[in-house]
């Protein structure tokens, strides 16, 4: 996952929430094949 | 007297005309903090919990905290009476800048009592306190009323609390809406002003808030801004996007209710999000009073424009609707302001008739306007107008989903706890949240303890959001911190950046007090219990404490969140522990008596 941020130029510290497929993961996370991916900066409301 | 509080409070008796000015108990008032918590302790004593909610004797009490109107950053009132949507104790909050205005006036808040003969306003000048004619207002929408009685006042800079047509006609879902488009929105407050014959509070104030120590008060307050400001979620994401931010957010973990909840993954969700809201409709930001963040939207759309819409206003008239067309989703929410409806409520309660239409409870017979089809941007549209001005089968619908959905005898569609709309989180892939849907005291509600900040955002800390482990405890503190901060007449939003800490200092320095944050917090746990004793009086057994079936029974059917239900029955139990309950939910005495709610 690190390396796809590192590819995207995205920062580690600029990003909240990492989710693949939905689901909470961390940094260190190796995708798979036909994996999706959401990222968000640090965000609130309600 | 040091800070923070007037140390005044205003009776009006709407039946007997007369005006009281009552010295404020200040020990009581630190014992409830304020606003929610000591407008909730004078309900109490004053109402017997089990009355008609729009019967003269329920009453209606405006409150602020002891930071409303201070130099201490956002500005919050809060309208607290027992509700005629929920027969629980309500507490409706809103921002703008109404409540900065009565403490400028000198009052910390204003007790509303029996029922005015003719349609009525008060006006509010500093010391001059009058009951006023509204005849010539009653009828008119929201701006319209503003305007009308800035005009009759002669001050464009009075401040205008007002109802619309929907709390003119009792609405349960009607809401209490200030500068035109900020809403004291939940558990039809509206309906109780007018059925005291009450359009209007016109409050005008030149006085100011003191703070005890203003050398200390300055220096924290600097250190509490750049926490604000540093802070990603209040200097960054809020300010620019709003709260509607959330939506791909929510959408993406499979928790954002389309179609009245029956999935839990909205497809069309980029196209009513946050950033299509700032690209396409976006004219400025819209702050309350005093607000370094500022996530207030104003939004323009053809030559309509107007305050919002918020993220749970999208949802209710988008996804929760099926309706994928952010204009109409802006139109709707105009005329809620307009007729002062709940936004949530309002939304909801259509997307339940959406599925009473869809499962043939509801007959195309009984239709004076489009059907009520998922997906239809004509229908929300008309539908809402229909409800606000309580028109034909409008006048059905807003009476609130359940109060419908149980006259067709499905009360199990209406997606509500407490017969209040749930707002935009599918409980069940946020089980912390979930529990705290079951348990909030005012009914189906996200803001008596978000728990989406944990379980999703990741603040303060992340949690997973299926796991049960600690979510009792969390939901307890969350509840009880947002009491503290409710009351003290803040905005929920800075907890995003500021913690216990901050807040109890900030009371410190702005009151001239000592308070300890685990004094602070127990306040707060007081202040929960004695909402709770309300209700159990008012006749709402812990059996209340519960979901739709829905949410227990049947799994989410597709999306992030797939295969979920929520485990209430595995958590309630804890939750009651927690909370040093019995295990039927009931207080127990030395509970109440070590929060000194009982001798
Ligand atoms: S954060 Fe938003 S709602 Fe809260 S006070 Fe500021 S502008 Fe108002």
């Amino acid at each position: 996952m690190i390396d796809v941020l590192n590819r995207l130029g995205i920062k580690l510290e600029e990003v909240a929430i990492i989710l693949v497929n939905g689901m909470n993961v961390e940094p260190e996370y190796i995708l798979k094949d036909g994996d999706y991916i959401s990222l968000f900066p640090p965000v609130g409301g309600g | 007297m040091k800070g923070g509080y007037c140390g005044k409070i205003l009776r009006v008796n709407l039946t007997t005309g007369e005006i009281k000015k009552e010295e404020l108990d200040l020990e009581i008032a630190k014992k409830f903090i304020g606003g929610r918590g000591l407008g909730s302790y004078i309900l109490f004593k004053e109402i017997a919990p089990a009355i008609d909610p729009l019967s003269s004797e329920n009453k209606i009490i405006f409150a602020t905290g002891p930071l409303t109107g201070s130099s201490a950053p956002t500005s919050r009132y809060m309208v607290i009476t027992k509700s005629p949507l929920t027969g629980a104790i309500a507490c409706s909050n809103s921002g703008g800048f109404w409540g900065a205005e009565l403490k400028f006036a000198g009052y910390d808040l204003i007790i509303v009592e029996g029922k005015a003969q003719n349609p009525s306003y008060i006006y509010i000048k500093d010391d001059t306190v009058e009951i006023k004619d509204a005849k010539a207002c009653w009828g008119k929408l929201v701006s319209e009323t503003t305007e009308f009685l800035q005009n009759e006042v002669g001050d464009p800079k009075a401040r205008v609390l007002t109802i619309g047509p929907a709390g003119e006609k009792l609405s349960p879902i009607a809401a209490i809406m200030n500068e035109k488009y900020r809403a004291a929105g939940r558990s039809g407050v509206g309906a109780v002003m007018g059925s005291k014959n009450l359009k209007a509070i016109v409050v005008r104030g030149l006085g100011k808030v003191k703070s005890a120590d203003s050398e200390k008060t300055k220096k924290l307050l600097s250190d509490l801004i750049k926490k604000i400001k540093e802070n990603g979620v209040t200097g960054q994401g809020l300010p620019k996007y709003g709260t509607a931010i959330l939506i791909n957010i929510i959408n993406e973990h499979g928790i954002f209710p389309t179609n009245n909840f029956q999935k839990a993954y909205f497809p069309l969700a980029d196209a009513i999000s946050g950033e299509t809201l700032a690209e396409k409709y976006l004219v400025k930001k819209d702050p309350c009073y005093h607000c370094p963040i500022a996530c207030g939207r104003y939004c323009k759309v053809n030559d309509e424009e107007g305050g919002g819409p918020e993220y749970e206003t999208v949802w209710a008239f988008g996804a929760d609707c099926g309706v994928s067309d952010l204009s109409a989703i802006i139109k709707a929410n105009n005329l809620c302001n307009e007729y002062g409806l709940d936004t949530i409520s309002a939304g909801a309660t259509i997307a339940c008739a959406m599925e009473l239409y869809e499962k043939g409870y509801i007959k195309k017979e009984e239709l004076d306007g489009p059907e009520l089809k998922f997906g239809s941007a004509e229908a929300i549209i008309e539908w809402t107008r229909k409800m606000g001005a309580g028109e034909g089968f409008g006048a059905k619908l807003a009476l609130g989903s359940y109060r419908l959905a149980e006259s067709y005898g499905v009360s199990e569609l209406s997606m509500s706890v407490k017969k209040q709309e749930l707002p935009a989180y599918d409980p069940r892939g946020v089980q912390g949240h979930g529990l705290q849907y079951a348990t909030s005291n005012r009914g189906g509600c996200h803001v008596r303890g978000y728990l989406i900040s944990p379980e999703v955002l990741g603040v303060p800390e992340k949690l997973d959001r299926f796991s049960l482990e600690g979510k009792a405890k969390w939901v307890k503190l969350f509840q009880d911190l947002t009491a503290v901060i409710d009351s003290l007449g803040v905005c929920l939003f800075t907890s995003f950046a500021l913690d216990l800490n901050d807040y109890c200092e900030l009371y410190n320095c702005i009151v001239g007090e000592n308070f300890t944050p685990e004094e602070m917090l127990t306040a707060g746990e007081r202040i929960w219990n004695l909402e709770r004793l309300f209700n159990l009086k008012a006749g709402i057994s812990p059996e209340k404490d519960t979901l739709p079936k829905r949410f227990l029974e049947e799994p989410i059917p597709e999306g992030p969140s797939k295969g979920h239900v929520h485990r209430l029955k595995k958590l309630l139990p804890e939750y009651y522990q927690v909370r040093g309950w019995d295990e039927k939910g009931i207080p127990t005495p030395e509970k109440l008596k070590a929060l000194g709610l009982k001798d």
